[in-house]
């Protein structure tokens, strides 16, 4: 009771915080088997791609290091939100607050009565954001005192990773993401979670990307993306 | 003929050359992984090979370190056979996961080792639909293992190398069942024979279930082990096959039971298993506690009758059976059954099968002491003999289920506030104390529930969690007799 008391109010902070442009349109689905997973704060709903609003997740081909071993804690984020998509049976509902220049729409997604961005939180597989609502940061302060998830580790910010990794070519095969321009002429990319995934990454025409949001600033996008308004 | 003393102890001569062997049996099954992911060019092989090798030079040294045969085993040597058992082959366990290629650290390795031996099933792997074939084969196949005991597999040995010990398996189980052989090693034979044969029949069912064989493979040997590693992260719910759910869902009631009416039945001794009362009470259970939640469901969540019976059975039946597949998220189902589901965490199988838990037999034995003890109130110069199972339930039994009751509740409460300053909020650690001393698998809660694991954690709860598994399986006396002083003493 106090625990769905405490999302709702999450919740309302979070979309009284949105922007002037926000867009107030509902993305829904009640089959979670349906959601493709991008990485731990990130995915796509039908066509839309969303990412979740308030947090940050270590990118895809992020690592952290612990105790001498650098951990895949971008791909181990995304496999925590897929489980918990897969095992909440849905319905799956996003409240989009505002659109990106890229096409993606930031969004609030519950699984019931639970927010997807407080239970990445809660287990330390993600960062809030600078304009997240105190009570994202309450609920990160709690994982980081606790030492959970990257929390345990030494980790660069995902946004300074990003960043760093533009600057440098990605080859790093642990990255999964991969980009290719498809024979109609399409730029799209492609997860781990992809059936086409490994066809893609056999394909010497493929590009490494190790952040979905690398790979949509060069112009790529998700396979049966839509346009966006 | 004395036992050979060490250090005081009785028979330590016996448990260095037993854990010896163990060494080396759980060496030789390091190679079937190895020999799966040969088989598919994967090169964890190499890990494999060296976790073997290392395990077999240590088991061999230990062997040769003794020469002594023939000799029997003492009480406090069995005590100490049993619990040193476990928690030796648990750190080698944990050499293909330290060795391999998820190169996990120390802490992770032993927890996952740990867990699986003891099977309890609660995870820090994340990505299993990735994962190599090999090291999930390893997975399942300690799960496979611990679910009969390495102390069966201790118990097939010693006759071989003539060391006697009926005390052992009493030691280590909480079995009261009658003997139905006249001979230990023929009893452990049929029990290892029944074990293997379920574990066939339950491969055989899944595949025909739909299941891909190695997820079958898998499966059978965890579901019959009562463990619940899967080969998914998303468990169950990953294969979303009424059938699949169904076929493990008889697993899992065939693991709770007791083994030894399965071998009282192949040996014509029907009647054994269906008069047994600690058979009757778990199945009458089970059937009201999933028929209940079912009815709720579809009341309350407005679920369709074959569904909610199906996820409640499925999903309860994996909890109080201490295994630990998840179907699906059963937190969401709302406060009620978040409740619910943190009681009967704690209530286990049948003594006597691979389940953990307190057990329903301590439970039976608890409501006769509880019912005499009332009509001793308004009748105190009545004289009664209570009776379990044909046997007299005296002041010693009521003693032993009592102690036992008390250190369980105790060691929840005392590791709830352990994990609390160790920085866990209250749902997780209390789910987390429970779920690690019950042998079960998930907590509760975002962080370890069903949909979460326990790879976010930090590593001094995670050493905290697997002392509290092997606490738990070796049924709290086992292991702590080995820290009284007077048990070390001539």
């Amino acid at each position: 009771m106090l625990r769905a008391a405490r999302t709702t109010a999450l919740l309302l902070m979070l979309l009284a915080s949105g922007t002037p442009t926000a867009v107030a349109q509902g993305i829904a689905t009640d089959d979670p088997r349906s959601v493709r997973i991008i990485d731990g704060d990130s995915l796509q709903i039908d066509g839309r791609v969303i990412a979740l609003a308030g947090i940050d997740a270590p990118e895809i081909g992020q690592r952290c290091e612990y105790d001498n071993i650098a951990w895949t804690c971008g791909l181990d984020s995304a496999h925590d939100l897929r489980k918990h998509v897969i095992l909440g049976r849905g319905p799956l509902r996003c409240r989009v607050r505002s659109l990106r220049a890229d096409g993606s729409r930031e969004a609030v997604c519950t699984l019931g009565e639970l927010d997807l961005a407080v239970i990445q939180l809660e287990s330390g597989m993600a960062v809030a954001t600078e304009d997240a609502p105190r009570g994202y940061r309450s609920v990160e302060t709690q994982a980081r005192e606790a030492g959970l998830g990257i929390w345990h580790s030494r980790f660069d910010p995902p946004a300074a990773w990003r960043e760093a990794v533009r600057e440098r070519p990605q080859k790093d095969p642990g990255c999964m993401l991969r980009a290719r321009r498809e024979a109609d002429g399409r730029r799209l990319y492609y997860t781990l979670f992809d059936a086409a995934f490994e066809e893609v990454r056999a394909d010497p025409r493929s590009i490494v990307y190790c952040s979905d949001d690398n790979a949509r600033a060069d112009g790529y996008r998700r396979p049966g993306e839509d346009a966006g308004e | 003929m004395r036992d050979r003393d060490i250090g005081g102890l009785p028979g330590l001569d016996t448990v260095l050359y037993a854990l010896g062997w163990l060494l080396v049996i759980l060496a030789a099954a390091m190679l079937v992984p190895l020999l799966v992911d040969l088989a598919v060019a994967n090169p964890d092989w190499m890990g494999f090979l060296g976790s073997s090798g290392i395990t077999a030079f240590f088991g061999i040294a230990l062997i040769l370190s003794q020469r002594r045969r023939g000799h029997g085993l003492s009480l406090r040597a069995a005590f100490l056979l049993t619990a040193s058992s476990w928690l030796v082959t648990g750190f080698f366990a944990a050499l293909p996961f330290k060795l391999g290629g998820y190169n996990l650290s120390l802490t992770d390795a032993v927890f996952e080792a740990v867990s699986a031996m003891t099977t309890t099933g609660s995870t820090v792997i994340t990505g299993l639909d990735l994962a190599p074939p090999g090291f999930l084969l390893w997975r399942s196949l300690l799960q496979w293992v611990g679910g009969i005991g390495i102390i069966v597999m201790a118990l097939v040995l010693l006759p071989f190398l003539r060391i006697g010990g009926m005390q052992l398996f009493r030691s280590e189980s909480s079995d009261r069942s009658e003997k139905v052989l006249p001979t230990t090693a023929e009893f452990v034979r049929r029990l290892v024979t029944i074990y293997v044969a379920l574990t066939l029949f339950l491969a055989i069912a899944l595949r025909l279930a739909g299941m891909q064989a190695f997820d079958a493979i898998n499966h059978a040997f965890t579901s019959i082990a009562t463990g619940g590693f899967s080969t998914r992260d998303a468990s169950i719910a990953a294969f979303d096959s009424k059938p699949v759910q169904l076929v493990l869902l008889l697993g899992m009631l065939m693991g709770g039971l007791p083994y030894a009416r399965y071998v009282g039945l192949a040996a014509g001794r029907a009647e054994l298993f269906f008069r047994d009362s600690q058979i009757r009470t778990f199945l009458g259970f089970l059937f009201l506690l999933c028929g209940g939640v079912a009815l709720w469901l579809m009341l309350a969540r407005g679920r369709g009758p074959a569904d909610a019976l199906l996820a409640a059975s499925f999903n309860l039946v994996s909890i109080v059976t201490t295994t630990g597949y998840s179907s699906e998220d059963y937190t969401l189902w709302g406060a009620p059954a978040v409740a619910l589901v943190l009681a009967i965490t704690v209530v286990g199988g049948c003594t006597g099968s691979t389940a953990g838990g307190i057990k329903i037999f301590r439970f039976e034995i608890l409501w006769i002491a509880t019912r005499e003890y009332l009509i001793q109130l308004f009748l105190p110069n009545r004289i009664s003999s209570p009776r379990y199972a044909g046997k007299p339930v005296t002041g010693q039994v009521i003693i032993a289920v009592l102690s036992y009751v008390f250190l369980f509740i105790g060691s929840w409460g005392l590791l709830t506030v352990l994990l609390g300053a160790l920085g866990l909020d209250l749902v997780t650690a209390v789910s987390a104390a429970a779920t690690t001393l019950a042998n079960v698998g998930p907590g509760l809660g975002p962080i370890i529930g069903p949909s979460g694991n326990f790879a976010a954690l930090g590593d001094g709860v995670k050493w905290v969690l697997l002392l509290a598994m092997l606490l738990g399986r070796l049924e709290f006396f086992t292991l702590l007799v080995l820290f009284h002083p007077q048990f070390w003493r001539r």
